[in-house]
């Protein structure tokens, strides 16, 4: 049942592009059934829906936390993830909840900072890309990330190699983490011809503004 | 950190004076059988739609002189009842969408 989906994860960028040359506020809820195999509670996706005003997504939560108070048993959702992508104002801003049945009149804020990946070069350009509040170059986020590195290994002879697996392990998380922003700039001062300038989407305004 | 957000769900909701309430209510509780009925058989999807259907009532409200009075709600009521005919839909054919919507005998707006 992928129909009616209309928020994917490998869509983010193209979503917050599109909220941002339009000025726009969108987001989708996705309604998630009991996990189909324990321990993955995305396995199971309903259906999904979009809004285009925070009324809309309040009349859309509050029918369906009715319906989950009408039917305490046998309701057979589990949560709902709720995104939403804010160009309305200078900086885009791209939000992620999560509601379950029992939370009612609240939801949670989805922590990005949490999702830390396992590999130790790819942790720490992680970490230095989340520091970062705007866009900058690649080689500022690998410089960030070597510091760290530097810090905990201490100094030795392998600083090129620690620089080597940061900058591809930074290269991995622009190819493979949706929420990645890269952008190539062209520039003449770069000898070769331009340079790319990355930045993560998870860093931007934690605050539900937009339901205002 | 994960923090809790309060929504409140209440000052978003049309003000409906109690006629008007009662009127929705009663209006409303059998589509909401109807909606269970949909998601109980796996129908998530169109059981979607009508609830956002459904819920046309309550944007439509919002635009009216609040509260919302018996005699708007009854116009309301006839105009989303006609809008909620989702035959060809559940059916799964969604070619045969051209027949008239019979609207309903109660709601439907006195002229």
């Amino acid at each position: 049942m992928l129909d009616h989906v209309p928020v994917e994860e490998t869509q983010f960028k193209v979503l917050l592009e599109h909220a941002e040359r339009m000025q726009i506020m969108f987001g989708g809820i996705q309604w998630y059934g009991p996990p189909l195999c324990p321990g993955m509670p995305q396995s199971n996706l309903l259906h999904g829906e979009m809004f285009y005003l925070a009324r809309e997504f309040l009349d859309a939560l509050a029918s369906m936390q009715r319906y989950c108070t009408q039917h305490p048993t046998d309701h057979g959702l589990d949560q709902a993830l709720i995104y939403v992508f804010d160009g309305r104002y200078k900086s885009f801003k791209f939000h992620h909840y999560l509601w379950t049945p029992s939370m009612g009149e609240t939801m949670q804020t989805v922590d990005y900072w949490a999702a830390v990946p396992m590999d130790y070069y790819a942790r720490h350009a992680f970490d230095a890309l989340m520091a970062q509040k705007k866009a900058v170059k690649v080689s500022t986020v690998v410089n960030a990330a070597f510091k760290r590195v530097r810090r905990e290994m201490g100094a030795d002879s392998t600083d090129e190699h620690h620089k080597a697996a940061l900058h591809s392990a930074v290269a991995g998380l622009i190819r493979t983490n949706p929420l990645v922003h890269s952008r190539r700039v062209t520039s003449s001062y770069s000898p070769s011809g331009g340079y790319t300038m990355v930045e993560h989407f998870g860093i931007y305004d934690r605050n539900p503004t937009w339901l205002n | 950190m994960a923090e809790l957000i309060m929504l409140d769900f209440d000052a978003n909701e049309p003000r409906l004076t109690a006629d008007a309430r009662q009127l929705f209510e009663s209006w409303r509780s059998p589509l909401e059988a109807r909606v269970f009925a949909l998601r109980k058989s796996g129908n998530w999807v169109v059981a979607g739609e009508l609830s956002y259907r459904v819920n046309a009532v309550l944007r439509m409200s919002r635009n009216l002189p609040q509260p919302v009075s018996v005699e708007h709600m009854q116009i309301v009521l006839g105009a989303v009842s006609e809008a909620l005919t989702l035959g060809p839909l559940e059916a799964g054919d969604w070619m045969n969408g051209f027949e008239p919507a019979p609207s309903s005998f109660i709601f439907s707006p006195q002229v």
